[in-house]
This record gives C-alpha cells, sequence and structure tokens, in this order.
C-alpha cells in the first residue's frame, strides 16, 4: 500500500511540475531576411533566455507583402499566430475584421509608450485607440559617396536647395554623354513623400478624410524631381541603384536607413564607402523624416497568456538596450527616445564610418508614409504611378497628382460603399 | 448486367479523381464567381453584396474628352473608306486593268470620290450623322457593283490587312485626336483595367504569331537535322523547364542597358543601345521576348511529333512528280499539320493571355517600369487581390479575362477548324 501511495505521489509531483514549467508559446510571424533576420533571433533567444516560461518562436514567413498575404488567409482560416509585423495599412485592415487587441489596453501600456517619441505613437492610433506598436522603422536619408562630394568641395547639402545645388556641381558629362549623375532617386511613392514632407507637404488626406493628393505642395515636391532630372542632374528609376552604385555613376541617392546594409555591400571594396545624411530640410527648416516600415500586432485569437506574453516581448523589443542593437546591426531606426542620450550610441555613432546619427536625427518630428487605412495600397500604386510618369516626362507634375487623385478617390468611394 | 457491372466499376474508378477536382478546382472556381458579386474591403469590415458594380466599375469611363458616338462616327468613316478602296483595289488586280470603260464607274469614280472625300469628312464635317449615312451608301454601293468576285473570296486575310493598312493611312490623314482607338487609350489612362486589356492583347499579337512561327521553324529543323537531333531537341526544350525566375537574373543581364549582351550585338550594327528595361514602350516587345524564348522549344517539340506523324509516302510521290522543298512544305507539311498548328495556336493563344511571371521577374514584381506599361490582366488581379485586398474586384476581373479568353478560343474554333485537315 506504501508503494503504491508512493508511486502515486511521485506522480503527482511529476506532473504538477511538468505543468508548471508549460512554457507559454509566443508564435512571431516575421519577415526579415537575411542580417535582418539573425539579428531578430539573437534579441529573442536572449528573451527566451530571460523569461524561462516563455517561448518565442519566430516563423519567418517570406517578404513583407507575402506576409501580409498569409496573415490574410491565416484571419480567413482562423489560424492566426500570436503576433505578426505589418505594413499600416494592413494593420487597418485588420483592425477593421477585429482580430487585433489593441496594445494601449494592456497593464503598463503607458509606461511603455512613454519611453518611445509620441510620434510613433501617433502613427499607431487608429480610430482614436493604439491598436500596434511600430518595429521596424527606417527613416529616409541621404546617401552620398564621400569622396566624390570631396573631390567637387562641397559638404552634404543641409537643405533642398543646398541638393539641387550640389546634384548640379556632382554631374559629370564626358563627350556629351552623362557618366555620373549627381542624385539617383527611385520612382516610389515613399521617395516622393519624403521630399514633399521638406515643401510642407507630403500628407495625402486631411483628418476630415478627403484627399489632397494634388495639394500645391505635393505638385511642387514632384516638380523638383522632375525638374532634377529634366535638366540632367539626377538619375530615377524604378529599380534598386546597385548598379550604379557598383559602377559609381550616382553621387548622392536618397534612400531608406535600412537601404545601407545592401548599399554598402554594392560599394564593397571601392575606395570611397557610402555615408549618410539627415534628410535635406525644406521650407519648415527643421528635419522632419518620413518613417517607413512596419508594425507589430497582437492577435486577440491568440490565448489571454500568449497575449500577455507576446505584450511581454513587445516590451522587451522597445528598450534601449535592444533598440540600440537593433539600429546598430540594422541600420533601423532606434524608436526609443533614450537611445540618443546614452553614451553606448554616441560613441557607436561617432566612431563608425557610414555616420549612423542619421538614423536617429528628428524623430520626434517624423511621420508615417502610410495611413492606417485598408484601401491605402490603392493609393500608394497610384501616386507611385503618377512620380513614374511625371519623372518619365509622359505627364506634368500637376497632370500626374491631378490624375492620381482621381483614381483615389474612386478606391476611396469604392471602400466606402459609395 | 454484366456489362452494366464493369461500367458502374469504371466510374468507381474516376470518382476520387472528380472528387478533388470538385474540391480543388470546380469549387474555388464557383466561389470566386460568387466572390465577384461582393465589395470584400469595406468600411464596415466585412464583405457587402453588391451585384454587379465590380464588373462596372472595372470599365469605369472616367470622364470622356468626346462622346463615344463621334469616336464611333468617324472610325466608321475611315471603315468604310479603308473598306472601299481595298475593294477596288482587289477589282483591279481581279480584271488586271482591262475592261476599264465597262468598269468605269467601280474602279475609278467611286476610289476618287473616295479619296476626295476622305479629308473633308474627317476635319470640317467630323461627327455630321449625314456624313456617316452618305458613306454608309457609299459602303453599300461599292459592295453591290463589285461583289461578284472571287479572288477576294479566296484572299480574306489579305483583304483584311489591307483594310487595316488603309484605316491606318485615314487615321493619320485626319483629326487622329478622334478615334475609336485614341478614345480607348484616353480611358485606358484612367482605368488601370482597360489598360490592362490593351497590354494583354499586345501581348498576345506580338507574342502569340511569333512563337508559332519561331517554333514551326524548330520543329523542322529538328526533324530534317542529319545530326545533333537530340542535343538540339534537349537544348530547345531547356527553357521550358528551366524556373522561370532562375533564368530572368540571366535575362536582366542580357537586357541591361549599359553591359547587356543584346545592346553589345546591336553596337557591331552601329545602332545605339535600347534601354530595353526602362521604357515604356518597349515594355511588352522585352516580355515576349523572353516569353517567347521559354515556350518556343515545347511547341517546337509537338510540332516535331506532328511532323513525324506524317506518312513519309507523301513526300516520296511528291518527289517523283518532281516537287521542291517548297512546295512539299506547303502542298504536304503545312495541310498534314494543320491539326497540330491549330492545337498550338489555341494553346499558345490561352497561354499568352496569362502572362504574368515574366513581368513580374523582369520588372521587380512591378507591372512594368513606369505607366503601367507592363500591368498585364493577371497582374492587375494579382495586384487587386495580393495588395489591395479587393478579393470581389479580382474575382470580377478573373472572370472577364476567362470571358476573353473563351470567346476568343471560340472564334478560333469556329474560323479556323474548317481548314484543318484531319486526315489519318
Amino acid at each position: 500500500m506504501k508503494r503504491v501511495i508512493a508511486i502515486l505521489l511521485i506522480g503527482i509531483l511529476g506532473f504538477v511540475s511538468v505543468a508548471l514549467a508549460q512554457k507559454t508559446e509566443v508564435i512571431f510571424w516575421e519577415a526579415m531576411e537575411a542580417k535582418l533576420g539573425t539579428t531578430l533571433q539573437t534579441i529573442t533567444d536572449l528573451f527566451n533566455k530571460e523569461n524561462p516560461n516563455i517561448e518565442v518562436k519566430l516563423v519567418f514567413v517570406g517578404n513583407g507583402d507575402q506576409l501580409d498575404s498569409k496573415i490574410l488567409a491565416a484571419a480567413q482560416a482562423k489560424t492566426l499566430p500570436t503576433i505578426a509585423q505589418v505594413y499600416p495599412a494592413w494593420a487597418g485592415s485588420l483592425v477593421a475584421q477585429g482580430v487585433v487587441t489593441p496594445v494601449d489596453s494592456f497593464a503598463d501600456f503607458s509606461s511603455a509608450a512613454s519611453q518611445l517619441y509620441p510620434s510613433i505613437i501617433n502613427m499607431s492610433k487608429i480610430n482614436g485607440r493604439i491598436y500596434t506598436l511600430p518595429f521596424n522603422q527606417s527613416i529616409y536619408v541621404l546617401y552620398y559617396r564621400p569622396l566624390m562630394l570631396q573631390q567637387a568641395g562641397i559638404n552634404p547639402p543641409k537643405t533642398m536647395e543646398d541638393l539641387a545645388n550640389d546634384a548640379k556641381l556632382l554631374t559629370v558629362v564626358k563627350n556629351g554623354k552623362t557618366v555620373r549623375y549627381g542624385l539617383g532617386f527611385r520612382t516610389t511613392y515613399g521617395v516622393l513623400t519624403a521630399v514633399a514632407r521638406q515643401f510642407g507637404g507630403g500628407k495625402y488626406i486631411t483628418s476630415e478624410g478627403s484627399l489632397i493628393i494634388n495639394s500645391p505642395e505635393n505638385v511642387q515636391a514632384l516638380t523638383f524631381l522632375v525638374n532634377l532630372v529634366k535638366e540632367g542632374y539626377a538619375y530615377a528609376k524604378f529599380d534598386y541603384f546597385d548598379n550604379e552604385l557598383t559602377t559609381s555613376s550616382v553621387a548622392m541617392l536618397i534612400g531608406e536607413g535600412a537601404d545601407l546594409p545592401f548599399d554598402l555591400s554594392d560599394v564593397a571594396g571601392q575606395k570611397d564607402g557610402l555615408e549618410m545624411t539627415p534628410f535635406p530640410v525644406g521650407i519648415s527648416n527643421q528635419t522632419a523624416p518620413l518613417f517607413r516600415g512596419q508594425t507589430l500586432v497582437i492577435f486577440n485569437t491568440a490565448t489571454p497568456e500568449q497575449q500577455a506574453a507576446a505584450w511581454k516581448y513587445i516590451q522587451f523589443l522597445i528598450t534601449p538596450a535592444v533598440q540600440i542593437y537593433w539600429a546598430m546591426n540594422t541600420n533601423y531606426s532606434p524608436l526609443n527616445k533614450t537611445v540618443t542620450t546614452l553614451d553606448q550610441w554616441n560613441l557607436f555613432a561617432q566612431s563608425t564610418a557610414y555616420n549612423p546619427s542619421a538614423i536617429a536625427e528628428g524623430l520626434a518630428n517624423g511621420i508615417s508614409y502610410s495611413e492606417n487605412l485598408p484601401w491605402w495600397p490603392s493609393v500608394i500604386d497610384n501616386i507611385r504611378t503618377a512620380v513614374e510618369n511625371a519623372v518619365h516626362l509622359t505627364m506634368t507634375p500637376q497632370q500626374a497628382l491631378d490624375w492620381a487623385q482621381q483614381q483615389s478617390v474612386l478606391a476611396q468611394d469604392k471602400y466606402l460603399g459609395k | 448486367m454484366h456489362k452494366r457491372n464493369k461500367y458502374i466499376i469504371g466510374y468507381l474508378y474516376l470518382i476520387p479523381a472528380l472528387v478533388i477536382f470538385i474540391l480543388f478546382t470546380y469549387w474555388p472556381a464557383i466561389y470566386s464567381f460568387y466572390l465577384s458579386f461582393f465589395n470584400t474591403t469595406t468600411s464596415t469590415g466585412h464583405a457587402i453584396f453588391v451585384g454587379l458594380s465590380n464588373y462596372v466599375y472595372l470599365f469605369k469611363t472616367g470622364q470622356l474628352p468626346y462622346p463615344f458616338f463621334t469616336a464611333f462616327e468617324y472610325s466608321f468613316v475611315r471603315f468604310i473608306f479603308a473598306f472601299v478602296i481595298s475593294i477596288t483595289l482587289f477589282s483591279w488586280i481581279e480584271v488586271k486593268g482591262k475592261h476599264l470603260l465597262k468598269n468605269m464607274i467601280p474602279l475609278i469614280l467611286i476610289p476618287i470620290l473616295a479619296i476626295s472625300l476622305i479629308y473633308p469628312s474627317l476635319s470640317f464635317w467630323g461627327g455630321d450623322i449625314y456624313i456617316v449615312l452618305l458613306w454608309v451608301l457609299f459602303g453599300i454601293l461599292t459592295f453591290y457593283t463589285v461583289r461578284k468576285m472571287d479572288f477576294l473570296k479566296s484572299h480574306t486575310t489579305l483583304f483584311l490587312l489591307s483594310i487595316l493598312g488603309f484605316y491606318i493611312v485615314a487615321y493619320y490623314i485626319g483629326n487622329r485626336n478622334i478615334d475609336l482607338y485614341t478614345l480607348f487609350f484616353k480611358i485606358a489612362q484612367n482605368n488601370s483595367f482597360i489598360m490592362s486589356i490593351w497590354n494583354t492583347f499586345y501581348f498576345v499579337i506580338i507574342d502569340v504569331p511569333i512563337t508559332i512561327g519561331i517554333s514551326l521553324a524548330a520543329g523542322l529543323l529538328m526533324k530534317n537535322l542529319p545530326f545533333f537531333k537530340v542535343f538540339f531537341r534537349t537544348a530547345f526544350f531547356a527553357p521550358y523547364v528551366a524556373s522561370i525566375v532562375a533564368v530572368s537574373l540571366l535575362w536582366l543581364w542580357l537586357f541591361n542597358y549599359h553591359y547587356g549582351i543584346f545592346n553589345f550585338i546591336l553596337s557591331w550594327f552601329g545602332i545605339s543601345p535600347i534601354n530595353w528595361l526602362n521604357s515604356a514602350s518597349l515594355t511588352m516587345p522585352t516580355v515576349a521576348i523572353l516569353s517567347i524564348w521559354e515556350y518556343f522549344g515545347y511547341y517546337g517539340l509537338i510540332f516535331l511529333s506532328g511532323l513525324q506523324n506524317i506518312d513519309q509516302e507523301y513526300y516520296e510521290a511528291a518527289e517523283i512528280e518532281g516537287a521542291n522543298s517548297f512546295q512539299k512544305f506547303m502542298y504536304i507539311t503545312w495541310p498534314l499539320l494543320s491539326p497540330i498548328t491549330f492545337f498550338v495556336m489555341v494553346v499558345s493563344l490561352i497561354n499568352a493571355f496569362q502572362v504574368f511571371t515574366q513581368v513580374y521577374v523582369l520588372y521587380n514584381q512591378m507591372p512594368g517600369p513606369y505607366a503601367n506599361s507592363g500591368l498585364t490582366m493577371v497582374f492587375y488581379i494579382y495586384n487587386t487581390f495580393y495588395n489591395e485586398q479587393q478579393m470581389g474586384l479580382a474575382s470580377a476581373a478573373a472572370y472577364i479575362l476567362l470571358g476573353i479568353i473563351m470567346v476568343l478560343t471560340l472564334i478560333q474554333f469556329r474560323t479556323t477548324e474548317k481548314r484543318v485537315e484531319y486526315n489519318i
């Protein structure tokens, strides 16, 4: 009898200990490729080590667009993960479907939020509530080849006016053929928005919900870019600029901070590398960066324990130490306010050749490239097409943006069911 | 009884396959048709039944610079002009310039009248309904005076081409701003779906004839080569089995503006480099080059199998009669190959309408370098579905694509099947 009781006791003890040691599993669908992925894995491993009762599992699901479409399918099939990285428009769409837990409903949200720039918190507002927290956010900066600028005897441009002048000075024409363009930029929605922001535009919808894509400021910004192309000082195309960097045929490049790892590898082995400088300022006379990136959503389809664990993980991600590590390794901007005041960051920024301080400048004054609206991808498409048409001179900037406005109104009306 | 049991067992064997087909092919197809009547991305967060409005949305024209009917009138006048001149030309060929006095009216007066009328019709009187009626009368008159001609009937394709040619001439004579073609283009600028239809047709028109021509040549080559047959067969077929995504990297370099081999070869002939990948007007030709390269080996192999099925006796008989290789091709190979040619025509047309991957890989997942010049119908569907999440709209577009392919295949069957010689 004693033996039976002993066995029973041991059995119960064993069961209880297993039950207690049961880890809360957090499934994180992410889209961080190559080095970004390994950096995120290192951070996550650290979190798992510090929190033995939580296990965050990273599931890499291809690039951002692929991830978005996978989430769409998973939302229908009710097989959503615990957290995922999504673009702002998709966040809006998921919120509309009612599958997202607002992060402001978690305990100590306000203390977490107070660590971040208010601009970051504002980005996540949907219908007055904070549903998501941005994570991998990169700002538009100006890349330049330091040796080329040195040879021309100029410093990196500080204003939009300087940018235009320097592009002119840096352009090299041999035998009637341009062998080096002063400026290169991609014909994307983001580039126009980053430039338009310096002209007082860059916002395409009012708070009342009416579209203002063809506002005078936006037209002025597009005209600025188109003129540079027309005069032959800038080269614009949709594709990435890897060829031009490899062959040194552009001196300056408008790009995002997170492009750096890729762009640096394109100039690898060349005498002068690549450096960053904050985006040239326009009429506001202060750095006004444009954020582009994804945001983290916690799905309400997960169990409350999983959601709480996921929230803990997100809090960990925005701590200064993790933010510094993340920014150092990926060149995404550090979103925690205290980072720029820390010696560790400043030492890194000063000692690193490509000038990483550019990705942390003026963040309090930043806005997101995209609205949290499900139909915004159509607007992005229309504006991209408008930029392309204007830069390739098939339309004037005014015509192109008028066209984008008209097309986007159609998309909005369709969404609103008009 | 025993026999019927056998049938039942046969059908039972088919059922599993049928179930899989229904579950994974027909059901999604039917469901997406159902979905095409819903607006899936709405402010309410759930799908709303909207009837046919997705289909209407796809064909929304926006503001027209002039009414559709005006464009139709102008195009109609051009068409009749082309018709009258073509018919006269064909009559000239038929009578070979003889009996001029007898055919005075149809062969000399009508064309003179047409030529002297076309400019005023398209410039000062444009869009006047009476002028259009006059032209209609004119067309009927011409048709009646010369309807009994054999040459015309035996050369329909040539006749249609001639009409097209004269239409283009008329287009350049008059007010080019007003025409169905111009109007279509204006609408396409404001409606990316119509743009995608235009791009797809453009692609099909370049791609299908050239693919058939080259693959027929490849098939003939593979059959008649004395040695290295197996080598060429493998070499031509390799692009079809190679992953297009993988070979796209190669093609990106071939097409490269600065370092590409195409521009290098062109430079031997003193032709200045062509910006293959960054030019809106060259988007579809560039995509077609890649697509032709990918498929010609596959269709070539089908042609080869058809060629091998042709009985050698015909050729031997022809040789005894002293036919040359061209005659052998025209009178033996081409007619006897017609079932295969017909098959390849239908299949390659269906295939060409679904062009997507080639654009996707060549242009960095974008619909062409700029101005949506590479936006094909499937690309539009993909974009609407994946990027804009408008499943209803995408389904509606997919069904319109299906409709277009069905109608064109039907036309192919109706017009071409009569010419196909199924011997054996």
